[in-house]
């Protein structure tokens, strides 16, 4: 991908600068379903919602049509982003043909509306027939994505947590337990972070999961707390397949973009294609990393000015370096 | 947490258990006020019950019995016949009886007599009690230790008698100031008391009143309510009850105390409660009659000398404390009650220094006064000397783990070091650190602006820095301010300590931090310039004034509300609008009287210009009268001035009488207020249009997100109608300091007209009622750079960082690049590479980085 494609900041090039993939590697499959509403103005924020991830993941440069499915409750209200009703059968149908096309592409699935969990266990609410965790389990088995990511927006989510939790599969849930019954704002900070360039913390261009699911979890909390209420939901990320949040999670989401399925595979890639002064630059900016990384290490023990002056001085390479490849790539410099 | 922190945990909370473990307090069902056995009373008991008095009288005449016969005295004591009394006590032989009305009218000598009588008589206990009492008030204090040991030793034979044990409880409560834990026993015995004849009021009224010794007014207030339900004249039971009031800020209290005085005119104590009362609200006068009137019957009165103490002190008179408590037996260990009734009356009048300098003397009569250590410590800290505060109250918590205000306060305490403090020009702003960041910058700038101003126009400035605690808890404020959670007001000045909610107190939206705080630096300006010295009234009349001045849209206006209060009579005038504040009558009648001060003082500089409120201070300052500060200053009697402004309330604002209904009956503003707001909801636009215009004519200052603006605003925004819309946000903004949406729309539509001013304005309005959203500080940044003003950009930029955002790398790249803008390399390149240390491959980072080396 072209880097100076990556800079600007309208909502079109942002979604398109974050989500997208390195050359080669397989397109993500995103399935969005908002459920019901149960009112107009739940109805509208679901579809609203479910959209905005959508249409951000067709903004993927490579992405096909085919590989975007967005399920809402009144597919008419949703104009072209929708590509059907999100029924049990629609969910169903959706994920079996998926399961039809070639299996080793990264599989996001994003759920949106109401929840509720009881002895019975936990459930989206859809119109029709509701999406319990049983039947979702047994669909992302089936579904052939590797890896796998399922983002369950809905009150009472955190009763997914468990049945959901499977070794290489990351859950997202926007409530640490079925309990936490209120209707939830994560899913519109989730898409939030799709949306806009400030969930990219660590600015190489795309937005990890991991980053979306922390910059969410944050707004959630803020959000909350601007209105001086009592915080009724308590987003959990689990990657490590125990059904929890804990120390362990996060190292696969750090690795999950819609368009691979992992950031640091996506430089060992263009290194080993890599010939000449690319390879040179790419191997000397592997060098500087490797230098910061050892500086930041010892930044407790070292003088604030004198660890700026060796800040700045790698960075300044780091800065010339990254010049230099842009002009090796053939962008501007 | 300290070891002294940890050992007043445990204690609050043994505390807690003993004063909340009183069962059956609920159910006293009848009232016998002499602690007599019902039977031998035989038909008067149903008669006391009931607190028919004369009944009852009428049903012990002739009593020969002994215990009907002390309840005969005691009850012509209690209706105010004591001359009868006296006779019927010392006929009846009920010598602790005559001890206690001797006592009561301050004859130390022959009550001490008759207690030892007593004590021969075989009536030891409460005799034992009594004499202990008497040692103390006569100066004896060294026997009295002795004589309370005895009567707690006595415990098992008080066994079953409600009234003996009534007199160990008040033995371990008075031992309990050198031995708290005793006042678990004070509490189990007043239990013990109540069980054993559950007819008997007294052992109720002696725990509602440790209840409220300890700041726990609604326990006592229960307790009393159950037992006026039975028995509504008792005249303790109101009189405490009236206390509870006064502690809650009711002005029920007064009412209470006066029904109280129902049964005996002259009772000294319900006497000296009113004369505090009336001090509370600068009634001098009254203050003085009042308690004259208590000294008349108990010339030995603490409280009554307490009050005249204070009343001499804040009318100028330096040595007015010392010539009272001389007026007392030499030694006594009433001399610190006074001068700690004093104390506290003096901080109420704002007289800090002076109320601890009583609480000093206090502590030199008696050292053990945990009253005075613990007056003292809490003086002490509104006057800013955090450390010599602490120490005070950590000695009065020592002495008396039981209070609550002690307890709550060293909390407070113990969280200071997750403060810091930050210098401003005028200022050492004592902010909690996770805010300082933000919150820093902002009211630095406010607080010094209202500084120079107000210093300016009334020509005092006060000593430097001004120490300003910013609490993010409301709690903690109010602790600060009252010692218990729950205080409604949103700042306070001590003078040249201020304290306040942080803006992340409220709800975001509730209040404006920062016209609060322009409204505690004029209260310190007032203060300062008459030696603190001001009445109520006119210091809050000028902050709330002040505050209009300063920015469009801040302080109180004219209200429906306020108008329909005023035209029902139930707004105090302007010579008694203390009362407003200190006991309001009706719920909102605070807000009410800071909005009619505020008029007040506004109608004052009208008529008679700024310069007159700079002499009615001065004058004050003097230690003038209101009475002569209204004469020589204002050219009227009080009288007159409420007749006045009374007339100029109904003329200026004739129209807004007119147009808020009387009683029941809403008025035309209300009734076009609530047409328009249903046409509205109905999609009716037209009419809407039209009411709700009329509704903003009739009374343009009403506010509100429901106000008449805020409606035309939504009106004209679904109509399209964007200058309309703006125009109406803007008349919306400009009556109401707390109207955030408005101020946000009001900049969005401004911004989309091109020019950054206007919608610059309205964000740093916004930011005054809150300034923890990111998006609105990103926002303003980018207005300020459109605007050019690179100063403002970095401001907010900055405070985008303080609030940690998700995109840390975005805010400091974006920081360093108006800062580079501004022409500050070194303060961009520190920027920048904070940025890539977060995100070291951030492309436009690295491009900034390299443009700054030149």
């Amino acid at each position: 991908m072209n880097g100076g494609a990556r800079r600007g900041w309208s909502a079109a090039l942002v979604a398109a600068a974050l989500l997208g993939p390195a050359d080669g590697v397989a397109q993500a499959r995103v399935v969005v379903v908002s459920g019901l509403g149960g009112e107009p103005a739940y109805e509208e924020r679901f579809r609203r919602w479910g959209a905005t991830i959508a249409e951000a993941a067709r903004a993927v440069p490579g992405a096909r049509a085919e590989d975007v499915v967005f399920l809402a409750e009144d597919p008419d209200a949703a104009g072209p982003a929708a590509d059907g009703r999100s029924t049990l059968e629609g969910v169903e149908k959706a994920f079996q043909a998926l399961a039809e096309r070639p299996g080793g592409a990264p599989l996001l699935v994003v759920l949106i509306g109401h929840g509720s969990a009881d002895a019975r266990g936990a459930r989206v609410n859809l119109p029709g027939p509701d999406l319990t965790a049983t039947v979702l389990d047994a669909l992302l088995k089936a579904s052939g994505g590797d890896p796998v990511a399922v983002v369950v927006a809905s009150s009472s989510s955190g009763a997914f947590l468990e049945p959901l939790a499977h070794a290489g599969r990351i859950v997202v849930t926007a409530t640490r337990a079925g309990g936490e019954r209120q209707a939830t704002r994560f899913a519109a900070h989730f898409a939030e972070a799709f949306a806009g360039g400030a969930a990219d913390t660590d600015k190489d261009g795309r937005v990890s999961l991991l980053e979306a699911f922390r910059y969410a979890e944050a707004e959630v909390e803020r959000s909350f707390a601007s209105a001086g209420q009592l915080q009724t939901e308590h987003p959990v990320l689990d990657d490590d397949g125990d059904g929890a949040a804990g120390d362990r999670d996060g190292e696969v989401a750090a690795r999950f973009f819609l368009g691979s399925a992992s950031g640091a595979d996506d430089d060992a890639a263009e290194l080993v294609s890599a010939t000449g002064a690319l390879r040179e630059l790419l191997e000397e900016r592997a060098r500087i990393e490797s230098e910061l990384e050892a500086l930041k290490a010892r930044k407790e023990g070292v003088d604030a000015d004198a660890y700026d002056q060796a800040l700045e001085a790698l960075f300044v390479r780091l800065a010339l370096n990254a010049r230099a490849l842009r002009a090796e790539r053939g962008g501007s410099p | 947490m300290s070891a002294p922190a940890v050992a007043r945990k445990a204690l609050g909370l043994a505390a807690a258990v003993a004063l909340g473990a009183a069962p059956g307090r609920a159910g006293a069902q009848t009232a016998v006020t002499p602690p007599a056995p019902v039977a031998a009373l035989g038909a008067a008991a149903d008669a006391i019950a009931r607190a028919d008095y004369g009944r009852a009288l009428a049903d012990l005449r002739g009593a020969r019995q002994p215990t009907a016969a002390e309840a005969r005295a005691r009850l012509l004591a209690l209706t105010g016949r004591h001359a009868e009394a006296e006779r019927a006590a010392r006929s009846a032989g009920a010598h602790v009886a005559l001890g206690e009305m001797l006592a009561a009218r301050g004859e130390l000598d022959a009550a001490g007599a008759a207690f030892r009588a007593g004590l021969e008589s075989g009536d030891s206990i409460r005799a034992l009690v009594g004499l202990g009492g008497i040692s103390e008030r006569a100066g004896r204090t060294d026997e009295a230790p002795a004589l309370y040991r005895r009567a707690l030793s006595a415990y098992q034979a008080a066994s079953g008698d409600a009234a003996a044990l009534a007199a160990v409880a008040e033995a371990a409560r008075r031992l309990g100031r050198a031995q708290p834990d005793l006042f678990h026993d004070a509490v189990r015995v007043l239990e013990e008391a109540a069980a054993a004849l559950p007819a008997d009021p007294e052992p109720e009224i002696r725990l509602a009143s440790l209840f409220l010794d300890k700041y726990d007014s609604r326990e006592a207030d229960g307790t009393l309510r159950a037992i006026l339900a039975d028995a509504p004249t008792h005249p303790g039971a109101l009189l405490l009850l009236a206390r509870v009031r006064r502690f809650d800020g009711s002005a029920e209290a007064e009412d209470l105390a006066r029904k109280a005085l129902e049964l005996d005119a002259d009772a000294a104590p319900a006497r000296a409660f009113l004369a505090l009362l009336r001090l509370e609200v600068a009634d001098f006068d009254g203050a003085r009659e009042e308690a004259g009137r208590a000294l008349r019957r108990d010339p030995l009165s603490a409280e009554a000398l307490g009050v005249l103490a204070a009343a001499d002190l804040l009318e100028g008179d330096a040595e007015g404390p010392s010539r009272r408590i001389a007026a007392l037996p030499a030694g006594s260990a009433d001399a610190a009650t006074v001068l700690v009734v004093a104390a506290r009356l003096a901080s109420r009048h704002h007289r800090y220094r002076s109320a601890a300098d009583l609480a000093g003397s206090a502590l030199e009569v008696d050292a053990r006064s945990w009253e005075a250590h613990g007056e003292r410590g809490l003086n002490l800290l509104r006057l800013g000397a955090v450390p010599e505060a602490r120490a005070a109250l950590e000695t009065a918590f020592e002495g008396d783990p039981f209070n609550v205000w002690f307890k709550n306060t060293l909390d407070l305490l113990d969280t200071y070091d997750r403060y810091e403090t930050l210098p401003s020009a005028h200022f050492a702003l004592f902010l909690r650190r996770d805010e300082g960041e933000l919150l820093g910058p902002y009211v630095g700038a406010i607080a010094d602006e209202a500084y120079g101003r107000l210093s300016d126009l009334y020509g005092h400035r006060p000593r430097t820095p001004v120490r300003l605690e910013v609490y993010p808890e409301h709690g903690d404020f109010s602790v600060r301010t009252v010692g218990l959670p729950g205080f409604g007001a949103l700042g306070v000045s001590f003078g040249n300590v201020l304290a306040m909610n942080s803006p992340s107190a409220r709800e975001k939206g509730s209040f404006n931090w920062a016209s609060t705080l322009w409204h505690e630096v004029a209260h310190a300006v007032t203060l300062g310039v008459t030696d603190n010295r001001v009445p109520r009234w006119l210091t809050e009349g000028i902050s709330v004034r002040e505050e209009r001045r300063a920015r469009a849209g801040w302080g109180r206006r004219l209200s429906p509300a306020f108008v329909a209060a005023y035209k029902s009579d139930r707004m105090p005038p302007v010579s008694r609008l203390n009362e407003g504040f200190v006991r309001p009558s009706f719920p909102g009648q605070v807000g009410m009287s800071y909005l009619m001060a505020s008029l007040v003082v506004e109608w004052i500089e009208d008529t008679r210009g700024f310069d007159a409120l700079k002499r009615m201070l001065a004058g004050y300052g003097r230690g003038w009268s209101e009475e002569r500060v209204f004469r020589d200053v204002l050219g009227a009697t009080p009288e007159r001035i409420d007749a006045d402004f009374d007339r100029h309330l109904r003329t200026t604002y004739a129209s807004r009488f007119d147009a808020v209904g009387d009683g029941e009956e809403p008025g035309a503003f209300a009734r076009s207020l609530a047409a328009g707001a249903q046409a509205l909801a109905a999609g009716r636009l037209d009419s809407a249009r039209r009411e709700l215009e009329r509704a903003a004519r009739l009374f343009p200052e009403a506010g509100g997100s429901a106000g008449p603006h805020a409606l035309l605003a939504r009106l004209h925004r679904r109509a399209g109608e964007a200058e309309a819309e703006a125009a109406a946000l803007e008349s919306w903004t400009a009556v109401d300091e707390i109207a955030y949406d408005g101020l946000l729309r009001l900049a969005e539509l401004r911004a989309a007209e091109g020019d950054p001013a206007p919608a610059v304005d309205a964000l740093e309005r916004a930011l005054w009622i809150f300034p923890f959203e990111p998006d609105v500080h990103e926002a303003l940044a980018g207005l300020y750079e459109r605007a050019g003003n690179p100063s403002g950009a970095v401001r907010e930029r900055r405070a985008v960082l303080a609030l940690a955002p998700a995109d840390a790398a975005g805010a400091w790249y974006r920081l360093a690049a108006t800062l580079a803008r501004s022409g500050d390399a070194g303060g961009a390149r520190e920027a920048v590479l904070r940025a890539l240390e977060i995100a070291p491959r951030y492309e436009q980072a690295l491009d900034l980085l390299l443009e700054l080396q030149g």
